[in-house]
């Protein structure tokens, strides 16, 4: 086996030898002549063998290249500009779950887990702070749907309580489907109750993955699902709960388009400011309260309208930025990082006004303990110097004006010169209605006072800078006079000194009376010039016309003369030109200069030094750079290749971003244009005093804010429950106003009837929660808004409602009922796509008419119409049969009234109906009406009702409509219908072909059917029964006779027949013989040719040919 | 919610603000004091094209007039015709068509009648000049934006005919226009209509002449309307336009006395004058302007304020009272306020911090140093009140 193969022997000599040697002499050659041999072979190869390398099937190509360009596009998101600030206010995290099922308990574990403090009753919302960077508002959500839907409005985080023991109850499902209209916050489950199985059981295991996968198709697969695997001391086990936690503090969040656009606060702290007199006198009169919270969202100005969701829509009276009460840890960069990522006790804040049990009330890092009521303690404050309640009184008495304006005014005058008296007086009723007297908050109202101290000094400042500026313009009037005259000389409007302050100018506080003095002096100015120019306005006038009543142009004075000098002009003015001189930096011989430089320098650096070796001349760097030495500053030259590097690194950077995805020299654009707008964004007021930044931008998302409203319901203040949150929802001013919305609109598939048009629903459209009657409709093709009854099962359709305007493609859901248990109570879900002042709606009406008359193809209808002016409307107006012969209103006809002729395109007949199809547009009701929850009794918080539908009513008050006779079902009679039978003309019988004919002779005395059916049985007289008999007999005798006629008659027939058949044959016969004979003849004749022939050949052979 | 004012003063920019801003107003004694009170027939029939352009706006006025009660509605747009007041030109009415042409439901295509061009409003060829630029830089294009003047007339008469397309907008860009460019050419228009087309180019000749002396690249071109076109009044006058690199137009405008009477002598009826007049308006605008002229500064604010919650900036001259009291206006109805710097402090306190040996050669009057420029500049910022045109149909 182990034999040796002996090995191949390449032959030497012979035909392959040499084609071998051929071809290796050929490489050698190849490989010295050229390198590009190997790259050349693929294009070789492409020449030689094109089919190999082209498209083989164009539309399998053409769609992977579609595929893939799909994807790649869908990977694309739209950049969007950042308008977050850089302190973020803190994050909402939401409990929220059905009842029992450990809410509470898990929102104590969690804050203890971080503040290491121990809350024994959570109300409201409870701020901590987490870490360096990041600060949590925990809100528990109460187990109603009005607060799951406010939850699902702001949350950041949730956290979804489960059961595990129960499973999923029906208010999750609620919350999930709520929560994913208004944007999905991030969702994290948690399971508890776990401790209620057995540990490590196999059931246990079951559950959890049973409940789990639930969950990821609820969310997302993969879905963070938490478990609270058993308790210890009446507390989660600490493990689960510092895992969730550090879930918690770790989070990154994307807010929905919604939240980035709306302000919104979430209140923390209620203070009622109403004056006590006023409640002692009237209890049920309207309050003033006053809500603190941080801005989230979007910055929000005062004066902006706000909806609280549960109480209804009011107006920001006064907004004031106050000290963060749970401000982040100032950064300690000396120290070092590790010391710096952990919070230390004194870090670690808690921040719950509204958590108070028994008068504790948690603020800050200590707990305060109130006494009595805000009101009762207000004479024992020794801080705040108590007002003579005189004063109060005749302050009431004196003015109409609430404090609340007067706040608001107060701060409005920020710059005024006016007294300001009356700003202090305010600040110090804000400060006696402090709820807590301690040394925290008595900082704060030192803060406050320091605010205003430094208030009156900026103002003192202010003014003195006025005085300061009043002084320059006097210097620079003295410095540059001569120009002042010039342009004085030269300007048509008023040309203002140099230093002219525009803000105090146009905002300035006593806009008033600044621009009275302005306005009027221009208008004398321009009456002036008027009357200089004259001719266009003769019109005989006072002096002087009132402010007001200015007219209205846009360019004021242009028509205005002046001596103009040209070379006067030309000295102010000649920079403006391309022409004229340019700055430094756009300079074309600076730039063309500094481009050589920078040109040089790249030759530089490529070819380092080098010889020309044509012209003999070497260029030598250090030459150049000695020259620029000479010329140039050190200073200089450092700043020139700190910008040249610059230049490089932007260069660069260019080439890679293009070089990365050529496609994407767009979107590339798109993206930096948005981060240039991000970053003046961040950067133009970044330097601001907070005081004068929040006028122009407004109250920034992250500061604590205190707001003022007016006018609130004292069910507000006396039925307030912290536990419910309170919205401060921000709305923009367009959208404060009413109007229809239109929305696409689906009925939930677990809701479990369809909806009616008309019916009342509540829904919750932005921050509001309404109630309105909605009707449904859907589009036709040719966008025709038809009113549809009830919605469809699976399918969308649209809807109209009264109610207040929201941008486009929000989304919302519907509710039907709050109050009482009902299955699934999410019933209906869509997202708004119009807002209009009047809607397009109509319903389908069909006008029924008889004819009464009818010609050929005209016929006269009646009972359509009433009048004859009705009918004249309506002249022209396409009608149809039943049977769908289509027609026209021709004109009104006098016989009866409401009637009218009309033309068709067949006869019809008289039972017809005639139809004319219409559309009859609908008016919605305006019909909008807020949920007003937080305004109930507070264990009726969740009981609000409603308009209730008229089912509902009918239900509640037993009512049943008597039916219409006419529309109940009643068996169906029909009477069996008898045709006639089917009549052919004998001719055209006569023609059918015979496959088609009758086959069956039928006899000629058809009896008519019906005629049969209908014929009446006659009764006939004696005398005429004798006549009928005797024609009777006559008849019979006749039909004998008759018959033994025909009888003898066929007998002769027979006979005749017989004898003829007879002759017949004989004559046959006699034919048969005389044929015979003859064909004797000639066979005879015939033989004896043929003997002839024999004998003579051929010669006879033609002679019979000729025969 | 109401809003109100006294007095018929800046009637448009109330009634802009109003519409857009979705808030009732109420203005009273309007021309109370005057002997012929209340409102006059040009600002009914302004009130009228508002009608015209928006669905379900409410006007109540008095017996007299003297004061009214508007509840705007919703901007639809689409196909408008409208024959406007011969008091005004149709300037006084496309001005308060521009500041809300972006925020139709659809794309306005709106026909104007009257008089084109007159001596008290801005002229249809300066707003073609002047707005067309800034509402492109806003809208982001000018794909389907359009000024066109298809029949000229004149004042007393009119008989004028304008186009003006402009697509809708869901929101507006932000706009940094903080370098207006150097002035690259000067275009312009000189019109005639029933009169002789000699004028025109007098007009064209007297103003090259004046502004040749600053610029090579100037062009007039000479529209000399005959028949049907040239309206039923005869006028003629002088549109020009100081282009610049950056794209901002500056631009001025003259046009011939109406002729009210036959014996009537007006003081500028001579074209070599009225070319003068033209041309020095400009200069002088050259003079104020910044990026935008002093047409431009109102809308130009306008569009900053109802834009996107992004920063805004403009550059221009001192501001007119018309621009100044639509910036309060804006601020009274939406609450925003225009940061406003003067620039030419802030370009001193950057150039002391580099160097000091600039300053004294500007307090020396060194006429080499500094640009000649004009009127000093002012730098307005303003961050957009997140303006969303809510009655534009999804689908």
């Amino acid at each position: 086996m182990d034999e040796k193969h002996k090995s191949f022997r390449k032959q030497t000599t012979g035909v392959k030898a040499e084609r071998r040697k051929k071809k290796k002499n050929q490489e050698e050659n190849n490989q010295i002549n050229t390198t590009t041999t190997s790259s050349s072979t693929l294009e070789d190869a492409k020449r030689r063998n094109p089919k190999a390398f082209s498209i083989q099937n164009p539309i399998k190509a053409q769609q992977e290249f579609r595929r893939t360009q799909d994807i790649k596009e869908k990977r694309i998101h739209l950049p969007e500009v950042d308008r977050t600030p850089l302190e973020l206010p803190p994050v909402i995290v939401a409990l929220v779950g059905p009842a029992k099922v450990g809410k509470s308990l898990l929102m104590k574990c969690i804050i203890k887990n971080f503040t290491r403090q121990k809350l024994t009753d959570i109300r409201g919302p409870v701020t901590i702070i987490s870490g360096r960077k990041r600060r949590i508002t925990f809100i528990e959500c109460r187990n109603d749907i009005n607060s799951m839907i406010d939850v699902a409005k702001i949350a950041d985080l949730v956290l979804l309580l489960i059961d595990a023991k129960f499973g999923f109850e029906m208010e999750t499902f609620e919350f999930l489907n709520i929560a994913q209209i208004y944007g999905l916050p991030r969702i994290m489950g948690v399971l508890t109750h776990m401790d209620l199985y057995k540990k490590m059981n196999k059931q246990l295991n079951k559950r959890k993955t049973q409940l789990k996968h639930r969950f990821w198709t609820e969310i997302y697969q993969g879905a963070k699902l938490f478990l609270m695997s058993g308790m210890k001391n009446g507390e989660y086990i600490q493990r689960d709960v510092h895992n969730l936690a550090r879930f918690i503090s770790v989070m990154k969040f994307k807010p929905s388009t919604w939240k980035t656009t709306h302000p919104f606060v979430v209140a923390d702290r209620m203070e009622d400011l109403t004056e006590p007199e006023l409640i002692r006198t009237n209890p049920l009169c309207n309050r003033t309260i006053c809500l603190y919270g941080y801005v989230r969202g979007c910055p929000i100005k005062s004066d902006t309208p706000i909806h609280i969701p549960g109480c209804g829509d009011y107006k920001l009276n006064n907004i004031s930025s106050l000290p963060d009460p749970c401000a982040l840890p100032a950064d300690r960069s000396t120290k070092t990082k590790q010391a710096r990522r952990v919070l230390n006790e004194k870090e670690r804040l808690l921040y719950a006004p509204f958590s108070g049990v028994g008068g504790i009330v948690y603020d800050k890092d200590a707990i305060y303990i109130e006494l009595g009521g805000s009101h009762s303690h207000r004479p024992s404050n020794n801080n705040e110097k108590t007002r003579p309640i005189n004063e109060y009184v005749a302050n009431i008495l004196s003015t109409k004006k609430t404090i609340e304006e007067k706040v608001a005014s107060s701060q409005l005058k920020l710059f005024s010169d006016s007294e300001p008296i009356i700003a202090e007086d305010e600040q110090e009723i804000k400060r006696r209605k402090m709820k807590f007297e301690t040394e925290n908050d008595e900082n704060n109202s030192d803060d406050e006072e320091d605010n205003e101290d430094i208030d009156e000094q900026e103002e003192n400042d202010e003014e003195e800078e006025e005085e300061d500026i009043n002084e320059e313009s006097e210097q620079e009037e003295f410095g540059n006079s001569w120009k002042e005259n010039i342009s004085k000389k030269f300007a048509i409007s008023y040309i203002p000194s140099k230093n002219i302050n525009w803000t105090k100018l146009i905002y300035g506080d006593n806009n008033n009376k600044i621009n009275e003095n302005i306005s009027s002096k221009e208008i004398d100015s321009i009456n002036e010039n008027r009357d200089e120019v004259g001719g266009l306005f003769h019109v005989s006038r006072e002096k002087k016309i009132h402010l007001n009543d200015q007219e209205d142009y846009t360019l004021m004075n242009q028509n205005e003369k002046h001596n103009w000098n040209l070379d006067e002009i030309c000295n102010l003015i000649r920079d403006c030109f391309v022409t004229g001189k340019w700055e430094k930096d756009k300079d074309a011989a600076n730039l063309l200069a500094e481009d050589d430089a920078f040109d040089d320098d790249d030759n530089d650096e490529l070819f380092g030094d080098f010889e020309d070796l044509e012209t003999g001349e070497t260029n030598k760097e250090e030459n150049d750079q000695m020259d620029y030495d000479d010329n140039e500053e050190d200073d200089s030259e450092k700043i020139k290749l700190e910008n040249k590097k610059a230049k490089l690194k932007s260069i660069f950077d260019a080439e890679y971003d293009q070089s990365k995805d050529p496609d994407s020299a767009y979107l590339d654009e798109l993206k930096k244009e948005v981060e240039i707008q991000t970053k003046l964004n961040r950067s133009e007021f970044e330097n601001m005093p907070d005081d004068i930044r929040v006028l122009y931008e407004g109250y920034r998302p992250g500061m604590y804010v205190r707001c003022e409203l007016t006018q609130i319901p004292y069910e507000f203040v006396n039925n307030f429950d912290p536990r419910y949150i309170t919205i401060l929802g921000g709305i923009p001013i367009t959208e404060s106003h009413m109007g229809y919305v239109q929305v696409r609109l689906k009925k939930h598939r677990w809701h479990k009837k369809i909806l009616k048009s008309k019916d009342p629903l509540i829904i919750s459209l932005g921050w509001r929660r309404f109630q309105t009657i909605p009707f449904y409709f859907i589009q036709d093709h040719n966008m025709r808004h038809r009113l549809l009854k009830y919605t469809p099962q699976h399918m969308y359709c649209h809807a109209i409602f009264y109610g207040p305007i929201t941008p486009q493609n929000t989304g919302f859901v519907a509710v039907q009922q709050i109050a009482g248990k009902t299955d699934f109570r999410v019933t209906a879900t869509g997202v708004v796509l119009d807002l209009d002042k009047s809607t397009k709606i109509v319903k389908k009406l069909k006008l029924i008419g008889t004819p009464f008359k009818i010609f050929k193809k005209t016929a006269f209808i009646k009972g359509m119409f009433n009048t004859s002016l009705e009918v004249a409307k309506f002249q022209g107006a396409s009608i149809r049969t039943v049977s769908g012969i289509r027609g026209q209103i021709k004109k009104f006809v006098k016989e009866h009234p409401g009637a009218f002729r009309a033309t068709f395109e067949d006869k019809i007949l008289l039972s017809d109906i005639i139809f004319l199809r219409a559309w009859f547009p609908l008016q919605v009701p305006k019909f909008y009406t807020p949920v007003t929850n937080l305004l109930m009794p507070i264990e009726q918080k969740d009981q609000w009702q409603g308009l209730r539908t008229v089912g509902q009513l009918k239900r509640d008050m037993n009512i049943r409509n008597e039916p219409n006779i006419d529309s109940l079902y009643k068996p169906i009679e029909r009477k069996e219908r008898i045709f006639r039978p089917l009549q052919i003309p004998t001719q055209l019988q006569h023609d059918l072909p015979f496959h088609l004919k009758r086959k069956t002779s039928e006899s000629t005395t058809i009896k008519d059917p019906i005629e049969e059916k209908q014929r009446v049985a006659v009764i006939l007289e004696p005398q005429e029964k004798k006549m009928a008999d005797i024609m009777k007999m006559f008849t019979t005798v006749y039909k004998d006779r008759l018959k033994t006629k025909q009888r003898t008659q066929t007998n002769r027939n027979n006979q005749y027949q017989k004898q003829q058949k007879i002759q017949e044959l004989k004559r046959l016969q006699k034919h048969k013989q005389l044929k015979k004979l003859v064909y004797k003849k000639l066979g005879q004749i015939e033989s004896r040719k043929t003997k002839t022939n024999s004998r003579h050949g051929k010669q006879t052979n033609n002679d019979s040919i000729d025969e | 919610m109401t809003l109100q004012f006294d007095g018929c003063a800046y009637f448009r920019q109330r009634l802009a603000l109003s519409t857009l801003s979705y808030t009732p107003i109420k203005i009273k004694n309007i021309r109370s004091q005057e002997n012929a009170p209340g409102l006059r027939d040009f600002e009914i029939n302004l009130l009228h094209l508002l009608e015209k352009l928006t669905n379900g706006s409410k006007v109540e006025i008095n017996t007299t007039g003297t004061s009214l009660y508007y509840v705007p509605g919703a901007l639809t747009g689409g196909i408008v015709e409208h024959e406007c007041s011969l008091q005004r030109g149709i300037g006084y009415f496309l001005e308060l068509v521009l500041y809300m042409a972006p925020f139709m439901k659809t794309a306005l295509e709106l026909r104007l009648k009257g008089v084109t061009n007159d001596r008290d409003d801005p002229s249809v060829d300066l707003i073609k000049y002047s707005a067309i630029p800034i509402m492109k830089r806003f809208l982001g294009s000018d794909d389907g934006l359009e000024l066109k003047i298809i029949k000229r007339g004149a004042k007393p008469n009119g008989g004028g005919e304008i186009l003006f397309r402009c697509p809708t907008k869901m929101k507006l860009r932000p706009c940094q226009w903080i370098d207006a460019g150097k002035i690259k050419r000067i275009r312009g228009v000189a019109y005639a209509m029933r009169v002789s087309p000699n004028l025109a180019n007098r007009l064209i000749e007297t103003a090259k002449g004046l502004l040749l002396k600053f610029l090579p690249d100037v062009y007039i071109y000479v529209d000399h309307q005959k028949g049907q076109n040239a309206g039923l009044s005869p006028g003629y006058g002088l549109t020009l336009a100081a282009e610049t690199k950056n794209g901002s137009v500056i631009s001025a405008e003259s046009c011939s006395m109406p002729r009210v009477n036959e014996g009537d002598t007006t003081t500028i009826t001579i074209p070599e004058e009225l070319a003068k007049e033209a041309v020095f308006k400009l200069l002088d605008e050259i003079y104020k302007a910044g990026a935008i002229d002093s047409f431009g500064q109102a809308l130009t604010f306008h569009y900053m304020a109802l834009n996107q919650a992004d920063v805004s900036k403009v550059i221009t001259g001192p501001l007119n009272s018309y621009s100044m009291q639509y910036l309060r206006y804006l601020k009274q109805f939406f609450q925003i306020m225009f940061k406003i710097e003067n620039t030419k402090e802030k370009s001193k306190d950057e150039l002391n911090g580099s160097d000091e040996e600039k300053i004294d050669d500007d307090d020396d009057d060194d006429d080499d140093d500094e640009l000649k420029t004009g009127s000093p500049k002012i730098l307005l910022t303003a961050v957009g009140i997140g303006y969303h045109n809510l009655t534009k149909t999804l689908i």
